[in-house]
């Protein structure tokens, strides 16, 4: 677990192979987060427009930097190939990362010297005299050696957990889009955003009672979803990944149906059984499908007695 | 949250900018190697130690990277930077470390698994990357932090947790095999067990300008104890690579090994001829040229600009998507 700075943007698209991935899709959200050897907190975001995969980049690096860790920017083929105008962003020398600093290391401090509460430490950096370690791929020590004894990989993994923990107490809860209460709340990510604000209005505009939160943060996860989620009738997750239909043959039921990525997510932190609606057609959802979505399910929830 | 130490506020008697710093070999042990007693890579260690002071490389200028295997544990016997990587990466890693910082000294340790086997590609590329390192090929011939499985080296018959009834392809040869590799610039074999040559070798590999890649016939007394058993005990089956701009070799080296001959390592065309004899383990300079690209001529570019410089090319950039 070397603990490294590094951004690592992922242009998800559909697969395997070739041929499909040319096209888009959200399907790398749970194996980005998870698909790791061992417990391996680390940062990931989505980038929702165009824009944000400019400005996401350099909160990535310093994010990477702050927490001495990887941070993965996720976006997808539609971002990637997409154009949209902007305004020129305002560049600034404090937005670049800061020239290395080659004073000595405090003497007595080791190399991962892990504030209990935060689990950051500053890092030497090669150049720095007595800042000499060894990055390890291995469960280390805070001395960076390896270590084999229990506590030792018991601790290492607590102090890159609270890491994450200690960025979650940074971030605020999403902006709603919509009222802040209702029948529907849909939860995006990534570049659906345009089409789900663009279902959602029309919806709303018609008198239906649905609302929309689109994360930006999903490692960790943005805080105040259990609470937001508590004043819908339904959480709906509209994503461009695997879930089984609702109509499905006999064998798949409501409690084996397979979820949508985000929505398996959303389950594991909130408890809230949230429903996903999704497909892998390798093309950008439309606003058109994802608002005869909520119509029918609006209309199904005032249907039912509250 | 805060960085609860900061870099910058070490008290001023602290600053020894301008005390001349005389290095011994002690600034460069980090701590007790624990291979086996009588394990080759004892010798390496020593043998980049005693270069490191002998050239009196500060530590924190020093690098040393590997992958994963028994000689991989190297980084972690040396009191400088150091990077233990993943299985067959050691070279990435050491061609990114060389890439954004020239002004340190890298040395990679690697394996014939590590190297040869997992990370063959990496080999590859980066021999063609020919980036200003050492690469130190520690070859027992087998898998040891894995205990006992046949290795790409292995020689046939070797018996082995995988092949119990012995090995039964024709070792690779790392030498033959790196001098076919797109811009090598210096390819070099020594032994664990004759320390003169050893360091003498490395030494020459860490002078070089581009990738030094030498292939440390390494013995192994735990797994491969016998596989270079011949060798050491007869030194006329080794043939010693003799040339002004080869390996130097001292008349005590002259003296214990009677079988020698002239290599002029510009000639490529003899040294792939030599790779590929068989009657003799020839030890020396393959080949070398001091005038093959090396990639920090491209990755370099950049590094020396200020913020505002950084800046003022980012505009650039910028400008270029205005509409």
């Amino acid at each position: 677990m070397a603990e490294i700075p590094i951004v690592i943007v992922i242009v998800q698209r559909g697969g395997p192979s070739t041929g499909l991935p040319t096209k888009v899709e959200q399907g790398e959200l749970l194996p980005t987060i998870f698909g790791a050897p061992g417990d391996d907190p680390k940062i990931v975001l989505a980038a929702a427009t165009i824009e944000e995969c400019y400005q996401f980049v350099i909160t990535a690096r310093e994010l990477a930097e702050q927490f001495r860790g990887p941070v993965i920017l996720l976006t997808d083929a539609n971002l990637a190939t997409g154009v949209a105008p902007f305004p020129r962003p305002e560049l600034s020398v404090e937005s670049m990362a800061a020239d290395i600093d080659p004073s000595p290391w405090p003497v007595g401090v080791p190399p991962y010297d892990w504030d209990p509460d935060t689990g950051l430490s500053p890092r030497p950096v090669p150049g720095q005299p007595g800042g000499e370690y060894v990055l390890t791929g291995l469960a280390h020590t805070k001395f960076g050696k390896v270590a084999y004894d229990p506590h030792a990989n018991q601790i290492g993994c607590e102090m890159r957990s609270r890491k994450l923990a200690a960025l979650r107490h940074t971030l605020r809860p999403p902006v709603i889009r919509g009222d802040d209460e209702g029948d529907l709340l849909i939860v995006g990510w990534g570049s659906t955003l345009g089409a789900i604000d663009e279902a959602v209005e029309r919806a709303r505009g018609e008198g239906h009672s649905v609302s929309s939160v689109h994360l930006r943060f999903l490692s960790p996860l943005e805080p105040g979803l259990t609470e937001i989620f508590s004043r819908f009738r339904q959480v709906l997750s509209v994503e461009i990944n695997y879930s089984d239909p609702v109509e499905s043959p006999p064998l798949i039921r409501k409690e084996t149906r397979r979820l949508s990525q985000l929505a398996r997510l959303l389950r594991t932190r909130t408890l809230v059984d949230v429903d996903s609606w999704s497909n892998v057609h390798g093309q950008p959802l439309r606003p058109g499908q994802i608002y005869a979505e909520i119509v029918k399910r609006c209309e199904a929830l005032r249907g039912v007695a509250r | 949250m805060s960085h609860h130490h900061h870099h910058g506020d070490q008290d001023d008697d602290l600053l020894v900018e301008d005390v001349p710093r005389y290095f011994t070999l002690e600034d460069y042990e980090g701590g007790v190697a624990r291979w086996c007693p009588g394990c080759g890579d004892l010798a390496v260690l020593t043998a980049v130690q005693k270069i490191l002071r002998d050239e009196q490389i500060p530590p924190e200028r020093t690098v040393s990277v590997s992958g994963i295997g028994c000689s991989s544990r190297f980084p972690h016997y040396m009191k400088t930077y150091g990077f233990h990587g993943l299985h067959g990466r050691a070279l990435p890693v050491a061609c990114g470390v060389k890439s954004r910082r020239p002004d340190l000294t890298v040395w990679v340790a690697t394996g014939d698994g590590d190297c040869c086997s997992i990370g063959a590609g990496h080999w590859v590329h980066g021999i063609r990357y020919n980036m200003d390192l050492v690469i130190m090929l520690f070859d027992n011939n087998v898998y040891g932090l894995t205990k006992k499985q046949t290795s790409p080296t292995s020689p046939i018959g070797l018996q082995t947790n995988t092949h119990p009834g012995g090995a039964i392809l024709p070792p690779l040869n790392p030498i033959q095999t790196t001098l076919g590799f797109t811009n090598a610039s210096f390819v070099a074999q020594t032994v664990d067990w004759n320390p003169i040559h050893l360091q003498a070798t490395l030494h020459a590999a860490y002078k070089h300008r581009g990738t030094g890649f030498v292939r440390i016939l390494q013995r192994c007394p735990t797994y491969t104890a016998g596989v270079f058993e011949d060798l050491v005990r007869d030194p006329s089956r080794l043939l010693v690579l003799e040339h002004e701009d080869g390996i130097p070799v001292a008349d005590s080296l002259r003296r214990i090994f009677p079988n020698r001959t002239t290599h002029d390592p510009s000639d490529l065309a003899a040294a792939r001829a030599l790779a590929d004899r068989t009657d003799y383990v020839p030890i020396g300079l393959f080949f070398r040229d001091e005038n093959r690209p090396c990639y920090e001529e491209f990755s370099e570019r950049g590094l020396n600009f200020t913020a505002e410089e950084r800046l003022a090319a980012l505009e650039r950039e910028v400008d270029r998507f205005l509409v």
